[in-house]
């Protein structure tokens, strides 16, 4: 009987209200921009929608890339549902993510990729690190890419969101 | 409501509390029994965070707040003083014009809550602790660390963009604590206010009589440092959290009364307790949402020890 000495909790946030089968997750942000010399908390430049993972470092929230996903020791990603470019981001800079089990419409995709290639089904992973669309999702090119999860059956809205289907424990 | 419940806690073991806690969730009286726990925990809050006695906490209504055309997020905005100067002249000469600017910035805001905690009724009832306590100890404490944290970073931000200029090293002794004043005259700023880990803060029980006199020294003798509560005139703001603020080191801000030289503590609601009972499932924690910010950079020096 030493229930209440043990450690173990479950430490689960509540679930978002609009993805209830989500895993919330609250990142701090890498190196974020500092007050601004007027007083004014200075934005950041992680908005929603730009899939995240953690600096191995120190577990604070960066631009998810495919770069350092291997099949041995993939990599976590989360999306962003809650960036820091907003007030209460800007103040202290620290988003909240959600992991898999939610269906969301986002325009952090590649758009510079031809719009046949996020037909309903498509796989998406994510882009490469240090160019142009990492943290943006992006058709599945190779089977040693994560797999962020699967363009839903509206394809692209016609305000030029993309539908997403995102499993949870979709990576690989 | 709470006047009730606060009147009756001191003759009732903490059994009895936590069963009329459950009690008033069994018949519904959710608010009851958050009312008096807020009560409580306000109190408790004013006490302990530490930037609260630096910048105080002031509510902020709905028609306050600042609106944004981008955002739905509130923000205020504060004007600052505009800078202006006067000029020595002739008979026939004027003084030049100006059109005037007055630069302003703005508090964002963010919510600050506790973990949610959950139990079951009749675990709860096992307690023989008071439940109050426990709110206090796990939920108020917690997000007035918070506060100090935030307010810990902001303060680091500034002191580390100021180059040097914001910092004066030396041991504790009047000497630096004069250097830091003087530091902040120079600036042209006021002094107000004092903060330093308690930790820190015994560190004046060594001053010699012959540095503070017989009577000071005397008293810190009979009585400990806890009676005293400024130096050299300077208000000091002790705190146990050694774990936010660097021990070595303190900081002079400036005041904020009669007129504001420093910054703004802005409160959209402050800390309250919510509670919920589904089926024999009881949840409850504490959230505030709050927003502050240091609009005069230059009012604050920072004292590194050795």
């Amino acid at each position: 009987m030493t229930d209440l000495n043990s450690l173990f909790d479950i430490v689960t946030r509540d679930p978002h209200p609009n993805a209830l089968a989500g895993l919330m997750v609250i990142l701090d942000v890498k190196n974020p921009p500092a007050v601004g010399a007027g007083g004014t908390p200075t934005p950041g430049t992680i908005e929603r929608g730009h899939v995240l993972m953690m600096d191995p470092a120190d577990g604070r929230a960066i631009l998810g890339d495919s770069t350092g996903h291997i099949a041995t020791d993939p990599q976590f990603y989360v999306y962003c549902v809650d960036g820091d470019t907003d007030y209460d981001g800007a103040l202290m800079h620290r988003v909240t993510c959600i992991e898999g089990g939610m269906q969301l419409k986002t325009d952090k995709y590649d758009t510079t990729i031809a719009a046949v290639n996020y037909h309903p089904g498509a796989s998406l992973t994510v882009g490469t690190a240090g160019g142009s669309n990492d943290g943006l999702l992006i058709p599945l090119t190779g089977a040693t890419e994560p797999i962020l999860g699967w363009v839903g059956p509206d394809g692209i809205h016609s305000d030029g969101t993309l539908d997403v289907l995102v499993p949870q424990g979709r990576s690989r | 409501m709470g006047n009730e419940y606060q009147v009756e806690v001191p003759e009732a073991t903490a059994q009895f509390i936590n069963r009329s806690f459950v009690q008033k969730l069994d018949e519904g009286r959710v608010k009851e029994a958050a009312d008096a726990s807020t009560a409580f925990i306000r109190e408790k809050l004013r006490q302990e965070a530490a930037v609260r006695e630096i910048l105080a906490p002031e509510g902020i209504s709905e028609e306050e707040i600042d609106r944004d055309e981008n955002t739905d997020q509130p923000k205020k905005i504060i004007d600052k003083e505009p800078d202006s100067y006067a000029t020595y002249v002739q008979f026939q000469g004027t003084g030049p014009r100006t059109w005037f600017k007055g630069p302003r910035y703005a508090i964002y805001f963010g919510k600050i809550e506790s973990q949610r905690f959950t139990k079951n009724k009749w675990e709860l009832m096992s307690y023989t602790s008071d439940i109050r306590k426990i709110l206090s100890d796990n939920s108020v404490k917690d997000m007035a660390d918070e506060e100090d944290r935030y307010f810990n970073h902001l303060v680091a931000d500034i002191i580390t963009a100021a180059a040097g200029a914001q910092t004066t090293n030396g041991p504790f002794q009047s000497a630096t604590f004069k250097s830091a004043m003087q530091s902040m005259l120079s600036r042209r700023r006021p002094i107000g206010k004092m903060l330093m880990t308690k930790e820190r803060y015994f560190d004046a029980i060594d001053f010699p009589a012959t540095t503070v006199g017989d009577n000071v020294a005397q008293r810190h003798f009979d009585e400990g440092i806890e009676a005293t509560e400024k130096l050299w005139g300077l208000p000091v703001v002790t705190t146990i959290k050694s774990y936010i603020y660097d021990p070595n080191k303190a900081w002079i801000f400036s005041p904020q009364k009669p007129n504001n030289f420093l910054g703004n503590f802005y409160l959209l609601q402050d800390a309250t307790l919510f509670i919920k009972q589904e089926a024999d499932v009881i949840m409850f924690w504490s959230y505030e949402a709050l927003g502050m910010g240091i609009g005069n950079r230059q009012s604050m020096q920072e004292i590194v020890f050795p």
